[in-house]
């Protein structure tokens, strides 16, 4: 029957790239040809230990300088891939453009690029980063719930969508340098009253990853609340240079 | 085996199907299909990818020709309503099959029949009906069992070049005869909504909130521009506005499309968005984005029932369903995937629907926009601003969509405009935004709160008449007229549009691109070019009951011999609808000699119309002149146009053109004027045309006075093609007439069921006893009789003998 819906689905759809609109003659789930997947960078090791920032280089991964004289509040950060090319393209279009389907290709991404991580650090809870309710109106979803959904449903953590909260709203972080960042999202975020997490792995889910400012922020106040651990995991990050 | 386009080979294989059994008798039987269904099974196990497309292929021609094949025979069936046609009255029974349609000159009503009734004698029958009436109100609306007594008849053109068959564009509908009664109280109503239907509901609602909106907007203008816009009904809008919007090339944004649809789902969309997001619960909860674009679909779905559902409706609304089905599975679209697939849906409901212009319109717009769109982008790929971007973006698209059309505009309508691009950026947004959505808001409000649904409908109102008054200017522009398309033209636009769009490979596509349009033009040329007909060529146009011929000279010049009509003056324009695209057809632009033999509509009803449209050298008519409102305009027209006029009696000579013409034989000189009907035709102009050895008599209406007359004369009047006199009738042509022309060849004209029994047995009796060949327009259509100079031949007819 699956099988059926999948043919019918290739038949009414034929598989093209989410990237350059390319037919893909026998497409599997993932909906990228492989021109535009070649050209994707993915992030390898050698990585920082923490941050998860790549090297790009031979050598063993360790803890990076920047991780070392400022330790951050999470635990491990990982990303799928270099923020640019088609990944920066598809996430634009999800974000801005509001094309919520992209969200599969870019959960496919990550779910795949980062299956090992997950399977290793076995996190219990998956928490979205949260939007200011009237961001989140204004766009009329959360880019990381919905990403947040797919990797829910693949790794089979369960996603709490309402226990961190955005209590402050704040400046988009785009346009500002790596202290207003920080500046920016101090005190923004809080635990709903009925948050369960003391004690507990936390998976915590983003699009990108660029100083890694709001993610740090998120975690300070779960780390606050007594969670145990924190992992961020982002489908892109930004190499600065 | 996955395709880009699956459906490509489908849909190329049934509409070149559909096509083949449209233009040629071709037929097939469903032990072909079976055979072919077998192998192309077969094929999927072996794996031959070619030969896999091939037998596709093949079974989709198949399929399409056999469906018009039954379509064509199913028509008729022993027993259907069309066997009842004749001359005498029958009774009807039925149930309403569609919305009854109302249009400025009638109301049309499809029954259903299952009863006929003649002498007390009851028959069971079956097949549809087109009831026509006068305009008025009618109560009646579809699943009414009603009954009635008419005649019926089954629509036959007249077998004119050009002529718009009604017949065949019923039978496309599976419509196989007419009627007509005089006024809604013949319709007797036996049982109302006898098979009650949700569409019969839905009907209801449109027609009051058709009757909601003219009686709220005064402005016939307006209102009837808004009922096409909300509720898909076009007929209502006046003539002289109706053609203001396709000179100005806006006309599509009168018939409800992928346009309408897209922005009525758009803003139902925005609205719920509004409205749900205001909780943050549902927001976070659910795909909101996704589920409210469904959540549009069943207003779209109603809005497309309330408009009629027109294949332009239902191509947008499936292509729209289709896109947030990929949204939903969370793929990309390709929008000539989907047009494929809106395509073929709509053909497989309806193959006939192919041959429907609006159906060809809208999938050829569309394919023309979704094709040409990106090629004219790329210059303006580079501009950033969004709002620009999208500017320019539809400033493309109506470009690439008028340029698209202009050759089938010029096909179906000999004239096309390019002022629509410009037209478009005004009235879109206009009509498109402004005047859709309020009157939206207005119909919706109709049921919420009434007072503000007229505020509503006032402003959809005003914007609609702000709307019309830009178009009435912009008709002004001058519009491209063309009457050459032909068929051969269009087959190779669309294989250039094909290859444009289904080529993969550059360099071929761009070699097909400049190759095929060149070779279009050359062959056009080729076939067009002005053919040296070499001799005269008489065409006996089968015009109904009137009469009308068409003269081609050896030097290439034309005369006119009357313009057929009706048997009473009418309110329908002989020549604008019948008699010039028969003209045009047959390559006639310029009338150098216009003849009227005298002023009866029946011979004059088409010739005001083209002495006003058509280039024309002279009039000429018999001495005695002639009377009438008609002939009152012809006059006026002439003298305002400045073609000269002369008056001709017997014994005059014009020369039609070196080596041709015309001896005039009646009326002698100094008939005076008449308006009495007998002296009318007694007094009509007969003339014998001289070419070579060959001669021809033409003899009018005139009947044994003038022939007598003539006779006396004792001037030369022999010729062996003979234009019979009066339609036939049975006070013409008498033997010693007959005697003294000694013709080998007679033509006649005279419509089907004439109702004084033109031509009359006796004088068909006095030719058949002489041997002489004849050709009459009631039974071949026109008569196409060619001389070299040394002798007459039949040329071509529009129909064989068969009926």
């Amino acid at each position: 029957m699956l099988q059926f819906l999948d043919s019918l689905a290739d038949f009414l759809f034929p598989p093209l790239c989410h990237i350059c609109h390319a037919f893909i003659p026998d497409a599997g789930k993932l909906h990228i040809c492989p021109e535009c997947l070649g050209e994707i960078q993915f992030i390898s090791e050698p990585a920082c230990e923490i941050c998860g920032t790549p090297f790009f280089g031979a050598g063993d991964s360790h803890i990076c300088g920047r991780c070392l004289t400022d330790r951050p509040f999470f635990d491990l950060a990982r990303a799928a891939a270099v923020y640019g090319g088609g990944v920066r393209q598809m996430i634009h279009a999800f974000k801005y453009d509001r094309k919520t389907h992209l969200r599969r290709p870019l959960a496919l991404l990550t779910i795949s690029a980062t299956a090992g991580f997950i399977s290793e650090e076995k996190p219990e809870i998956i928490l979205p980063v949260p939007l200011h309710v009237e961001r989140l109106r204004q766009r009329g979803f959360n880019q990381a719930v919905l990403l947040g959904e797919l990797i829910s449903r693949e790794f089979r953590i369960p996603m709490e969508r309402r226990t961190l909260l955005r209590l402050r709203r704040t400046m988009p972080q785009v346009a500002l340098s790596v202290a207003e960042r920080m500046e920016n999202v101090k005190n923004a975020f809080g635990l709903s009253k009925k948050a369960k997490i003391e004690g507990r792995k936390v998976l915590l889910v983003d699009d990108v990853f660029t100083t890694g400012s709001t993610v740090d922020e998120c975690s300070r106040i779960l780390k606050k609340s007594g969670v145990a651990r924190v992992c961020v995991l982002t489908v892109a990050r930004a190499i600065n240079g | 085996m996955q395709r880009k386009w699956p459906l490509l080979i489908p849909l190329l294989g049934l509409v070149t199907g559909l096509t083949v059994a449209e233009l040629y008798p071709v037929s097939t039987g469903s032990i072909h299909l079976a055979a072919i269904l077998f192998f192309l099974v077969l094929t999927i196990r072996t794996g031959n990818r070619t030969l896999h497309t091939a037998l596709t292929l093949l079974f989709f021609i198949v399929s399409g020709i056999y469906y018009m094949d039954s379509l064509k025979r199913g028509n008729h069936p022993e027993g259907g309503i069309q066997t009842f046609a004749g001359k005498t009255k029958m009774t009807v029974e039925g149930i309403i099959d569609s919305r009854p349609v109302t249009t400025p000159e009638n109301v049309r009503i499809t029954v259903k029949t299952d009863m006929t009734r003649k002498d007390g004698v009851t028959c069971h029958t079956e097949g549809k009906l087109l009831l026509f009436m006068p305009p008025g109100e009618t109560g009646l609306g579809r699943g009414d069992r009603i009954r009635f007594s008419a005649h019926i008849t089954i629509p036959r053109p007249f077998g004119l070049p050009g002529e718009f068959d009604y017949g065949r564009f019923l039978m496309l509908q599976g419509i196989s005869a007419t009627a007509r009664v005089k006024s809604a109280d013949e319709i007797l109503l036996v049982r109302g909504n006898d098979r009650s239907s949700m569409l019969g509901s839905i009907d209801a609602l449109s027609g009051r909130m058709s009757e909601w909106i003219a009686a709220t907007l005064p402005d016939i203008e307006q209102s009837s521009v808004l009922n096409a816009l909300l509720l898909g009904d076009q007929k209502l809008i006046p003539e002289n506005l109706s053609k203001a919007y396709t000179r100005g090339g806006v006309n599509h944004v009168l018939s409800v499309s992928g346009f309408h649809v897209g922005i009525i789902a758009f803003f139902i969309f925005q609205m719920l968005l509004i409205l749900f997001s205001r909780s943050e619960y549902l927001l976070l909860e659910f795909n909101l984005k996704r589920a409210l674009l469904l959540f549009s679909m069943p207003v779209i779905i109603l809005y497309m029932l309330l408009t009629g559902a027109s294949p332009a409706t239902a191509r947008s609304v499936i292509m729209l369903g289709v896109l947030l089905m990929a949204i939903c599975i969370e793929r990309e679209n390709d929008p000539l995937n989907t047009l494929l697939l809106a395509a073929m849906t709509l053909l497989i409901i309806d193959p006939a629907a192919l041959f429907d212009i609006s159906f060809q319109f809208s999938f050829l717009a569309l394919w023309g926009i979704i094709v040409m769109s990106p090629l004219f982008m790329t210059p303006f790929r580079k501009i950033e601003k969004r709002w620009l971007k999208k500017l320019m973006r539809f400033l493309v698209a109506s470009a690439a969509a008028t340029i698209v059309m202009l050759l089938p505009a010029l096909f179906y309508f000999n004239q096309a405009s390019l002022i629509g691009i410009l037209s478009n950026i005004l009235i879109v947004p206009l009509l498109g935004y402004g005047a859709l959505l309020t009157g939206f808001c207005a119909l919706a409000m109709l049921y919420i709160f009434p007072p503000a649904a007229v505020l509503f409908l006032k402003t959809a109102g005003l914007i609609t008449a702000f709307s019309n008054a830009i178009v009435l200017r912009v008709a002004e522009f001058p519009v491209a007229t063309f009457h050459d398309a032909t068929n051969l033209d269009m087959f190779f636009f669309i294989l250039t549009l094909l290859s444009a769009t289904f080529i993969q490979r550059d360099k071929l596509k761009f070699a097909a691109l400049a190759i095929l349009p060149l070779f279009a033009v050359i062959i056009h040329l080729h076939l067009s070019g002005p053919s040296d007909i070499g001799g005269l060529e008489l065409s006996m146009l089968g015009v109904g009951q009137g009469e009308s011929m068409l003269i081609r000279l050896p030097d290439g010049r034309t005369a006119l011999l009357d313009g057929g009509g009706f048997l009473h003056e009418s309110a329908t324009d002989f020549g604008e609808r019948y008699l010039a695209p028969a003209l045009l057809k047959i390559g006639a632009r310029r009338i150098d000699t216009m003849i009227m033999t005298h002023s009866h509509p029946d011979h004059a009803g088409g010739l005001p119309y083209i002495a006003e449209n058509f280039e024309v050298g002279r009039f000429l008519e018999p001495a005695s002149g002639g009377s009438g409102e008609l002939y009152d305009s012809l006059r006026d027209i002439l003298e305002k146009r400045g073609i000269p006029v002369q008056q001709l009696h017997a014994g005059e000579r014009i020369e039609l053109a070196p080596g041709v013409a015309i001896e005039i034989l009646s009326p002698e000189l100094g008939k005076a004027p008449s308006t009495a009907d007998s002296d009318k035709n007694e007094n009509s102009l007969v003339f014998r045309l001289k070419y070579g050895k060959t001669a021809a008599l033409f003899m009018a209406d005139a009947g044994f006075l003038a022939e007598e007359q003539i006779m006396r004369d004792r001037r030369e009047i022999s010729a062996d093609l003979l234009k019979i006199g009066h339609h036939g009738s049975r006070h013409s042509t008498s033997e010693p007439f007959l005697e003294r022309v000694n013709p080998s060849i007679a033509i006649v004209s005279a419509g089907r069921d004439n109702p004084f029994g033109l031509p009359a047995p006796e004088t068909i009796q006095r030719l058949e006893r002489r041997g002489i060949k004849i050709y009459r327009t009631d039974r071949n259509g026109t008569v196409t009789i060619f001389s070299d100079g040394s002798e007459w031949r039949c040329k071509s007819l529009y129909y064989d003998d068969s009926f």
